[in-house]
């Protein structure tokens, strides 16, 4: 395969115009193979969690988040593969104000999608495909007693969506983006009813692996951004993500709503 | 074409199907809705309505009856306490800004505990202090530790020093006496230097749903001797009071079944609930009892842990610079050299 060098590229000659013109099958024989956009972003919004576990009473309050996005797109054939990274931190309060929720998590994502260009549209092109996705964390609130934490253990597989659609801005390309992040099925923490984390020390570890289906877990993520390309390959980012995420199992029922503005900074990298 | 029809019916669920699996159960925050959600967090979580035999139903019936639309934050919080009274459990409280309701009941019986009186009378003020034990070698070659608090951790190294330091006395007397309880895990971190073997120490169930009968099978749980630490195995006292509740209960119902053990004193104060925490709309919290903690021989102590030998502290010993109960322990265990 080709080395991955930084490409020289003029403004108005961006990416995506190169990656046009290799879909069409027209482009030099020097065009790059695939393309690696790196992107670091913040975000900044609010959270809504319930835990019944934790308490039956609706938490909200700041929701932040840092990560790394990773798409590489794959001219040499039609699938391109996302690694995207994260911790996110919610800082909540309950309705009267004077409890207060701490929500520290991680997630990782690997999905690779399958990419149809010959859309009705000129230069929209739609990318759907497998993914598998770890999310982890915990929960906590120290005004409780043995049900202080509630810790969140997430494996799935699923459906990663996307639909893109390049055009320009000021004469710099400009991708706007809709991401869709869907597990399907997996596997998950969750402790019984009102069993303690005590209980789980002492060695009672059955029935905590739970099977993860739209029935008891259901979680989406919708990402919308648009990517500017300013000079040569520095990519600037802004957008919004939107979490979904409930769950019922054991008698416990859970939520979480996020909505976050998001800004990002980062780099195309070419393979030739 | 195929393709758009896929993404639709991808959107159409992003849409529906958050609604499947979450199902909510919201109150009012008023008085009515306050007490209501009150009411359903013990009646889905508390665990001894069928051993207390405590018709949680009437009992609801019977207090929101009294509830009227003048009344205010502070009556709603006395009637809301009054109602959790009724469960007679030192683990359930309802707390807000201004109190914190209680069923203490060891309030009303003796204390049986002196600490001044100890402290000046046998221990010459003259004691050592590590991990929140207090401890010495008394006058007749027998050790003392006072552990008050089993929220106090307890270092591994400052369990080896003391013990080391008490391991030249003929008998120890732990006293546990208005130790209000804390964490089990310190339970366990003492009993491992007091055992040789792995031993059962009691069993574990919990609430798996809102029924008053849902509990899971009872989990039994062993500990193990602290390894390559430091140990105690000649006769022990341990002292308890109505005041020795929660983890100290637990920690005396452990040791009561140790053969070089004996228990004197009063009954316990009981509390083999393991307390939850939840909340009212209003912001009042609430903990209650929501998994059951057995002995080793699966009874329940919830009202307490009955001592090999019942000691009252009399009041004329007091007066003469006497703890009637560890005399009693002092004159065993010197009769056991």
């Amino acid at each position: 395969m080709g080395c991955i060098q930084l490409c020289a590229q003029t403004a108005d000659s961006s990416y995506q115009d190169i990656s046009r013109g290799l879909e069409g099958r027209t482009a030099c024989v020097s065009g790059p193979t695939k393309i690696t956009t790196s992107i670091f972003t913040i975000d900044a919004g609010y959270d809504a969690i319930r835990d019944e576990y934790v308490s039956p009473v609706g938490y909200s309050g700041a929701h932040f988040r840092i990560g790394y996005d990773n798409y590489r797109n794959n001219f040499e054939n039609d699938w391109n593969r996302i690694i995207a990274a994260g911790v996110d931190y919610s800082l909540t309060h309950n309705p009267a104000g004077n409890h207060t929720m701490h929500s520290l998590m991680a997630d990782v994502k690997w999905a690779t999608m399958h990419r149809w260009s010959d859309m009705p549209w000129h230069k929209f092109e739609v990318m759907v495909g497998p993914m598998a996705q770890f999310r982890g964390g915990v929960l906590y609130n120290p005004n409780n007693s043995n049900n202080v934490a509630s810790a969140k253990i997430h494996l799935a597989a699923g459906v990663n969506a996307m639909a893109t659609y390049d055009t320009h801005l000021w004469k710099h390309s400009l991708k706007l983006a809709y991401e869709m992040t869907l597990p399907v099925i997996g596997a998950f923490f969750s402790p019984e009813y009102d069993e303690a984390y005590y209980e789980i020390y002492l060695g009672n570890r059955k029935n905590l692996a739970h099977f993860g289906w739209w029935g008891n877990r259901f979680d989406i993520t919708n990402y919308l951004y648009a990517d500017y390309t300013i000079s040569r390959n520095t990519v600037l980012r802004v957008g919004y993500r939107n979490r979904i995420a409930t769950s019922s199992v054991c008698n416990i029922s859970t939520r979480d709503i996020s909505h976050a503005f998001v800004i990002g900074i980062g780099c195309n990298l070419f393979s030739y | 074409m195929k393709s758009l029809k896929f993404i639709h019916i991808i959107l159409l669920s992003t849409i529906l199907l958050p609604m499947a699996s979450c199902s909510e159960q919201t109150f009012s925050n008023d008085a009515e809705g306050n007490f209501d959600a009150l009411w359903t967090i013990l009646d889905e979580h508390y665990t001894f309505f069928e051993y207390k035999n405590v018709d949680w139903d009437a009992v609801g019936r019977q207090y929101r009856s009294k509830i009227t639309k003048e009344i205010n934050s502070d009556e709603l919080f006395d009637l809301c306490s009054d109602m959790l009274k009724e469960l007679k459990d030192g683990h359930t409280n309802l707390i807000c800004g201004s109190d914190v309701s209680r069923y203490w009941i060891w309030e009303k019986y003796p204390v049986n505990y002196d600490e001044r009186l100890i402290n000046e009378h046998y221990l010459n003020f003259e004691y050592k202090r590590a991990s929140g034990i207090k401890y010495q070698i008394l006058s007749n070659n027998i050790g003392y530790m006072y552990y008050g608090d089993f929220s106090s951790g307890i270092g591994e190294g400052n369990l080896d020093a003391i013990l080391a330091y008490l391991a030249s006395s003929d008998g120890l007397v732990i006293d546990v006496r208005s130790n209000g309880g804390g964490f089990l895990t310190n339970v366990e971190t003492l009993v491992g230097r007091f055992i040789n073997e792995k031993i059962k120490v009691g069993s574990i169930s919990h609430k798996t749903g809102p029924e008053h009968n849902a509990f899971s099978e009872p989990y039994e749980y062993y500990f193990s001797p602290a390894h390559n630490r430091q140990h105690y195995n000649k006769p022990i006292v341990v002292l308890c009071n109505r005041g020795s509740f929660s983890a100290t209960n637990n920690f005396v119902s452990i040791m009561k079944q140790l053969p070089n053990v004996t228990i004197i004193g009063d009954t316990t104060g009981g509390g083999c609930g393991l307390p939850f925490t939840s909340e009212l709309p209003n912001g009042w919290s609430v903990r209650f009892s929501a998994a059951v903690i057995r002995d080793a021989e699966g009874k329940l102590t919830e009202f307490g842990v009955e001592p090999d030998i019942k000691v009252d502290m009399t009041e004329a010993d007091r007066q003469a610079g006497h703890d009637t109960i560890l005399d009693r322990a002092l004159i065993l265990l010197t009769s056991k050299q």
